[in-house]
């Protein structure tokens, strides 16, 4: 699961600006549940890929509460380019093994 | 989960050596998303005790989430970050300014420093002068 959390909120940023407990939700959602992160969890990402320069916070007043949204910059797309291409790279490997489901498909 | 929890963070990184002004953002942040949290168990027809527990559940152990925060270096205070600056160049720095700074200053309030030295230097010789004149006279006096 390493660099699973960075990957899904780089990809889900990416389509729209969203704070902590909106981008969990999406998460839940997104992945039917297949991945659900710890509801703290995902700060230490957030915060991580910020100082990074892969994301950018804004902060801004909604019901009387601060909420800070995260969005992705330029520098955290090219580094979702880089994921993606790193996950599509793991993912034929595991599908090239004999008697996986795809390589199964792939000879019938 | 009340303000304990979130106090507790807070004094982990702290002591971890995470900036404050960062802290206080992954407190305000987390607090926020408890509220969120709760609020939307409430809404599920739970009550106020079930919520927060619940909610607590689902946010996870604060402390392992303060451990992901202290391996992130950028986090955290300079000092923390380079401890050696603190044992040889900070001091290298506070030795040099205690030159330094005089120097800067008299250069900068240079007139002012020459116009209180030359007074200081005519009232020296003024005194001198008087005092010289009274020995004079006290010793050129009959008996």
């Amino acid at each position: 699961m390493n660099g699973v959390p960075e990957l899904l909120v780089l990809r889900l940023l990416s389509r729209q600006q969203m704070y902590g407990y909106e981008l969990v939700r999406k998460i839940r959602l997104a992945t039917g549940e297949a991945i659900t992160l710890g509801e703290g969890v995902v700060y230490p990402v957030l915060h991580g890929l910020e100082q990074a320069g892969a994301l950018k916070a804004r902060r801004k007043a909604v019901k009387g509460r601060t909420r800070v949204y995260y969005s992705v910059t330029a520098k955290g797309k090219k580094r979702l380019d880089g994921l993606e291409n790193h996950w599509d790279r793991i993912q034929k490997g595991v599908d090239s093994v004999p008697g996986s489901t795809a390589n199964a498909r792939q000879t019938v | 989960m009340r303000d304990k929890p979130f106090r507790d963070l807070q004094a982990q990184l702290l002591h971890g050596g995470v900036q404050l002004r960062h802290v206080s953002r992954i407190v305000a942040e987390l607090q926020d998303h408890f509220c969120d949290l709760e609020e939307e168990i409430l809404q599920g027809g739970a009550t106020a005790e079930q919520a927060s527990a619940q909610a607590a559940r689902e946010m996870g152990d604060l402390q392992e989430i303060a451990a992901q925060w202290l391996a992130i270096p950028e986090l955290k205070s300079f000092l923390y970050r380079w401890p050696w600056m603190t044992v040889v160049l900070r001091p290298l720095i506070m030795v040099s300014h205690a030159f330094v700074v005089p120097v800067l200053v008299a250069a900068e309030r240079g007139s002012l420093i020459a116009r209180w030295s030359l007074s200081g230097c005519l009232a020296a010789v003024f005194t001198g002068t008087l005092l010289f004149l009274l020995q004079w006279l006290y010793a050129g006096s009959p008996g």
